[in-house]
């Protein structure tokens, strides 16, 4: 299993991602709410479905707060600070204007709330190259002209990229040595799920787990 | 699904939940009144069964619904939990007229956070029809106000398209109303300066405009929508 794992980094991000101690916390509080849920409504007491509909009702609310103010779906994270940093250089697919909020297309990019969207695709040494979309409110690196890209990005969370203004003079170099071949990968423009609908799915699975358990146990 | 309709699919599942949460509630709260046994000693009456704190819990729980169902309903969320609180109590006393717990003339009382005095069944539900019937009138109207006020009709036909606008200028016209002159850009990047009538709650905050994609600077068929102001960062 280790062997693995190791053998696909994306695997290993996935697991590595989903072990956060924030979404194990979130995943245990939904799947004790919708067992209580379950369990309320299936035979319990009147106070045991009460508690199952206030706190299913208030994580689902928490939960739709989350994915509607964060920025997940292919959207980079920001580095941490302290964290491991490396540089990688990038190819630059497009670059688009969108509402900070919601991500649609604005047509005025002197707007308020409009943000650059560069959708990218990372070649780090060592990793394979991986699509991502990093947004900023300033065209850096002059990238609405430019088809390659400085990135810095964190080797052990690689979905935390960034945009830096002004990258090291050997990876500007390097990056307009890269080969559009070299970064060729089967991913799409990132679509990506809404952040915190897996916490939902797994919160789900849990809690049917926990009714059926206390069932077969009677 | 974009993230902003996943969002608000849980939002809605939540509300549902809650609303299921306030009628269970409330037809608890008369379902089971004759059959709470009160135990009264010099300070005052305490129980130790469900139905005798689900008065209280019934209006949290309202409150908790109306702060939920506000980003949906608007104005109307008032009018429409109150009903939808009154109802269920109501509800709860037919059945258990009809499960022959109560009659239509036994006197009860009805603890709602303080004794409410003794009356009959009857008086309960003349009392409960009539606050469900307000509820349901400031409802509508508050649900006419919102809907006028934010275009929401008029934006959901195909020949109209919302743009951000700004307004400029003052002119009273009668009462609260006044003209100004609302500009925006529409789909093409074209600006567009149309002179509408507004409310003056429209000055002083962000507002769009509706037009109709094929004439858009055609005063009568422009509108300006005044999106509701969020009291809360979570709604």
């Amino acid at each position: 299993m280790r062997r693995s794992v190791t053998r696909h980094p994306a695997a290993r991000d996935f697991v590595r991602r989903f072990l956060a101690l924030d979404v194990l916390l979130g995943t245990a509080v939904v799947g004790l709410a919708f067992a209580a849920l379950a369990e309320g409504v299936l035979d319990g007491p009147t106070w045991l479905l009460v508690v199952g509909l206030t706190t299913t009702a208030l994580a689902l609310l928490c939960l739709g707060a989350v994915a509607e103010r964060g920025q997940g779906g292919g959207v980079a994270s920001g580095l941490r600070s302290g964290g491991p940093r490396a540089y990688a250089p990038a190819v630059v697919h497009s670059v688009r204007a969108v509402q900070r909020e919601t991500g649609r297309l604005v047509l005025d990019a002197q707007a308020a709330d409009s943000v650059f969207a560069f959708d990218l695709t990372v070649v780090p040494e060592g990793r394979r190259p991986f699509r991502v979309e990093v947004r900023h409110p300033l065209d850096v690196q002059g990238l609405l002209h430019r088809g390659r890209a400085v990135v810095e990005y964190d080797p052990r969370q690689p979905w935390r990229v960034v945009v830096p203004n002004h990258p090291p003079g050997e990876w500007v170099a390097r990056a307009a040595r890269l080969d559009a071949e070299s970064a060729h990968t089967a991913e799409g423009p990132p679509t990506g799920v809404p952040p915190g609908a897996q916490v939902l799915v797994t919160g789900v699975v849990v809690a049917v787990g926990l009714v059926g358990v206390l069932h077969l146990a009677g | 699904m974009s993230r902003k309709t996943y969002g608000l699919t849980l939002r809605g599942l939540a509300c549902v939940l809650l609303a299921w949460q306030v009628w269970l509630v409330w037809h608890l709260s008369t379902y089971d009144v004759t059959a709470v046994a009160w135990a009264c000693d010099g300070e005052g009456c305490g129980s130790d069964q469900f139905a005798a704190l689900a008065p209280e819990l019934g209006i949290a729980s309202t409150v908790l619904l109306g702060f939920v169902a506000a980003r949906f309903l608007h104005r109307a969320t008032a009018g429409a939990v109150i009903a939808l609180s009154a109802c269920g109590a109501a509800a709860g006393w037919y059945d258990a007229v009809s499960d022959r717990r109560v009659a239509y003339d036994t006197v009860t009382d009805f603890m709602l956070v303080v004794p409410a005095g003794r009356h009959t069944v009857s008086g309960w539900l003349a009392f409960l029809w009539s606050v469900a019937a307000a509820g349901c009138f400031v409802a509508v109207w508050g649900a006419a106000v919102s809907l006028r006020r934010t275009a929401a009709l008029r934006r959901l036909r195909g020949e109209f398209s919302t743009a951000q606008a700004r307004l400029e200028g003052w002119r009273p016209v009668r009462g609260r109303r006044g003209e100004v002159t609302v500009v925006f850009h529409d789909t093409q990047g074209v600006r567009h300066a149309v002179p509408v009538v507004v409310d003056r709650a429209a000055l002083d905050r962000p507002v769009l405009a509706v037009y109709d994609r094929s004439r858009p600077a055609d005063p009568r068929r422009t509108r300006v929508a005044v999106p509701r102001r969020r009291l809360l960062r979570s709604s």
